[in-house]
């Protein structure tokens, strides 16, 4: 790929992605544009090519000029402690229970839903319970590929993914709900618990298998950081 | 740019493609060429530092961009905004007060050596 040393320079020097991404195709254009005006000079295809690259400027010079732009540095970089530390477990639990708390009253409220619109209420009541579930298995872990994403593109160290994955295993949200009953009067409830769940007997895994499934798939994505790191290095 | 000093040519890039984006919608190549055209090449930019100095701007908010389609090629067009016109407007204030007190020294350094 063309400027990809420059691209790899502003990615490790903390340069958000897609301002890299810009300038690289911005680089590109120009140098097109010189290579044609060497042309259009008399140069043939060789000279006119190494003619347009000398005045574009050498790769340190592309680079240094990017990094001398601190505004141009992304959050990550910038702050990677408020990105893979603090906020996770924030925006996992606030995200997660937005979710729940919407698909809990549509099976909750199956009964009222019903009466005014043709879906079957057991019908209602099986996609809520589902998409509960998938909430609790899948918020931890589609954080955790977040942060290995965010990681990669700015090429950071692994450490902060990894603590924030750590962290966000210590403190996942489960949420639990049970529904209210129309005909007998009974009030639905929603439950929000921490924590880690180490299983010493097999009826914790049994009795806690939507955590356990949940750190597993989170524990995932650090996995491949780890292992691509190695084979990259 | 090429210069020698580049601490006596900080602020210039920014000062000029803002007064060059005043006129007209620019993409990157345009405006090195405008700059090096209007300046007689005395200022000549290495070519590609440009493109931070545009990426800076646009993220302060001086200048919009937008890509465009022209003659089969897509590039990416930069204008001013209107905080970008104020940023000018003090820059220029501030490079002509630079240049009077420039002027004002050469000033006295001719008359001190006429009168030699």
């Amino acid at each position: 790929m063309p400027f990809e040393t420059v691209a790899e320079t502003l990615l490790k020097g903390g340069v958000a992605p897609r301002h890299v991404r810009r300038y690289v195709r911005e680089l590109q254009d120009h140098l097109g544009d010189l290579t044609e005006r060497q042309r259009a000079a008399g140069y043939d295809e060789d000279d006119a090519a190494i003619r347009a690259r000398a005045r574009l400027g050498d790769d340190g010079e592309l680079a240094q000029a990017m990094l001398n732009q601190p505004g141009l540095r992304s959050w990550p970089a910038r702050l990677p402690w408020l990105v893979f530390v603090a906020l996770p477990p924030v925006v996992t639990a606030a995200a997660g229970l937005a979710l729940y708390v919407c698909v809990y009253f549509i099976g909750d409220g199956a009964a009222k839903i019903h009466a005014v619109l043709p879906l079957p209420e057991s019908g209602l009541i099986r996609f809520s319970v589902a998409a509960m579930t998938a909430i609790n298995v899948l918020a931890v872990p589609v954080m955790a590929t977040v942060l290995v994403i965010l990681a990669r593109r700015q090429r950071l160290k692994i450490r902060w993914p990894l603590i924030g994955i750590a962290l966000l295993l210590l403190a996942t949200p489960l949420l639990s709900s049970r529904f209210g009953h129309n005909y007998h009067d009974h009030k639905g409830s929603l439950g929000l618990h921490y924590g880690l769940v180490i299983p010493t007997r097999w009826s914790h895994v049994t009795d806690h298998w939507q955590l356990m499934l949940s750190h597993v798939l989170a524990l995932l994505p650090a996995a491949w950081l780890v292992f691509r790191r190695k084979d990259t290095a | 740019m090429a210069n020698d000093n580049p601490g006596f040519m900080a602020g210039i890039p920014e000062l000029m493609i803002l007064r060059l984006l005043q006129d007209a919608e620019m993409y990157g190549y345009e405006i090195v060429q405008a700059i090096s055209a209007r300046t007689r090449a005395v200022v000549a930019p290495g070519e590609g530092v440009v493109y931070p100095v545009l990426h800076a701007l646009e993220k302060d908010g001086a200048l919009k961009s937008r890509r465009k389609t022209v003659n089969g090629r897509s590039r990416v067009y930069y204008t001013l905004t209107a905080k970008g016109a104020k940023r000018l407007s003090a820059l220029t204030d501030h490079w002509t007060a630079l240049n009077g007190a420039v002027q004002a020294v050469f000033g006295m350094a001719m008359q001190a050596a006429h009168a030699v």
